[in-house]
């Protein structure tokens, strides 16, 4: 290999792979010109490196973590065209699909689904409570994170609050995979102002 | 026939770092790294403050928007505003005479430190964000190649012309 060559390898030594490396060493044993660059380059690593040291300015986090809320909710988000395109689309669906239920067509008949909060507690030896959104505002929603298999996961739920009794999931997913649920609807929510979760409805068949 | 029941249960299957923690992690990486590039290019702690902070808020409504946010995005962005800010400031140093900033002063760095900075400053900004991109940073040439829009090819070039021109001037403060 041509001798700048080898000077241009080593003006970018920290990322040569083996050979490289093997074929620079090789050079720098025969080449006192080169021998003394890389001297000089390591000089200069070391120098350029210990600007690192300094500190960021303190208060950068803090104004940042501060504003980051404020400033996206001031702004109106952005919805792309394509996105409603299929908003649009999803609509027109929709208003075909109850028409087409309204005929019997399309949905099983509503009297065979019991959706009752009786026929919930009735299933389950635990309160269940309903959908996220119809919680009332008091109530609190807490998950206690851990991590299995390099999976974070939420190993435990409490959901407190006056009048509201504690859900033990473990149980109700058991029962829930015992009786081969159907995800019905899943939706993204904000535990502790800090963790998401995915919160899923589930229909059993039974 | 079999009856159908509805149940409403919540589950919940997997923890999803909302975009404030991702943006907290995301300070935790590179806010120091990134100051200090910023540092290299600007040279002015509080256009440094300010290019950083608007960077991690961009970076946050990137997150909000459910796009993830890799360091060399976080770069791109700031070198960006950086550049603007560079701009700006020769538009002003051409009709007024401003800006006697000097680093050395306001960082209260080692006697290196000054060297290394004053030695930095003598080099065009785009050698200079080079040199700490690739030996502070340590930043692939491609991924710097792709961070300033130039081949990799092109960034060897350069990086061996700027290293040589460093090389030259630090060694000549000896």
């Amino acid at each position: 290999m041509r001798h700048h060559k080898l000077q241009h390898m080593l003006a970018r030594r920290y990322e040569l792979n083996e050979s490289e490396e093997a074929m620079l060493r090789l050079h720098l044993t025969a080449c006192e010109t080169c021998r003394g660059l890389a001297t000089d380059y390591l000089r200069d690593d070391d120098a350029l490196g210990a600007l690192t040291q300094a500190d960021p300015p303190v208060t950068l986090r803090q104004a940042v973590l501060a504003q980051a809320g404020r400033r996206v909710a001031a702004q109106p988000r952005r919805i792309s065209p394509v996105l409603t395109a299929l908003a649009a689309a999803a609509v027109v669906l929709f208003a075909l699909g109850l028409g087409l239920n309204r005929s019997g067509l399309l949905f099983s008949s509503p009297e065979h689904i019991l959706s009752e909060p009786q026929a919930v507690r009735a299933a389950l030896p635990h309160t269940v409570i309903g959908p996220r959104h119809e919680l009332p505002p008091h109530v609190k929603l807490t998950a206690h994170l851990g991590t299995y298999a390099g999976v974070s996961r939420a190993w435990f739920v409490t959901i407190s609050g006056p009048g509201v009794s504690v859900l033990s999931p473990e149980a109700l997913v058991g029962q829930l995979h015992a009786s081969e649920p159907s995800i019905l609807h899943r939706e993204t929510a904000v535990i502790d102002g800090h963790t998401g979760a995915f919160v899923e409805t589930f229909a059993v068949s039974g | 026939m079999s009856v159908v029941v509805s149940l409403e249960g919540v589950r919940l299957i997997e923890a999803q770092p909302v975009p404030k923690q991702q943006l907290a992690d995301l300070l935790d990486r590179i806010e120091k790294p990134l100051c200090g590039y910023l540092r290299v290019v600007v040279n002015d702690p509080d256009v440094v403050f300010d290019c950083a902070q608007e960077t991690f808020l961009r970076a946050y409504e990137q997150l909000e928007r459910g796009r993830s946010v890799n360091s060399q995005w976080v770069y791109k962005v700031a070198r960006n505003l950086a550049v603007d800010h560079i701009r700006r400031r020769s538009r002003l140093e051409q009709n007024r005479e401003l800006l006697d900033q000097t680093p050395a002063r306001q960082y209260s760095p080692s006697d290196r430190d000054t060297r290394v900075r004053q030695t930095l400053d003598l080099l065009p900004v785009a050698e200079r964000e080079l040199l700490y991109l690739s030996i502070i940073d340590r930043f692939r040439t491609e991924e710097i190649g792709a961070m300033l829009g130039i081949r990799a090819g092109a960034v060897r070039v350069r990086l061996f012309r700027a290293r040589e021109r460093f090389r030259t001037l630090y060694g000549s403060t000896l």
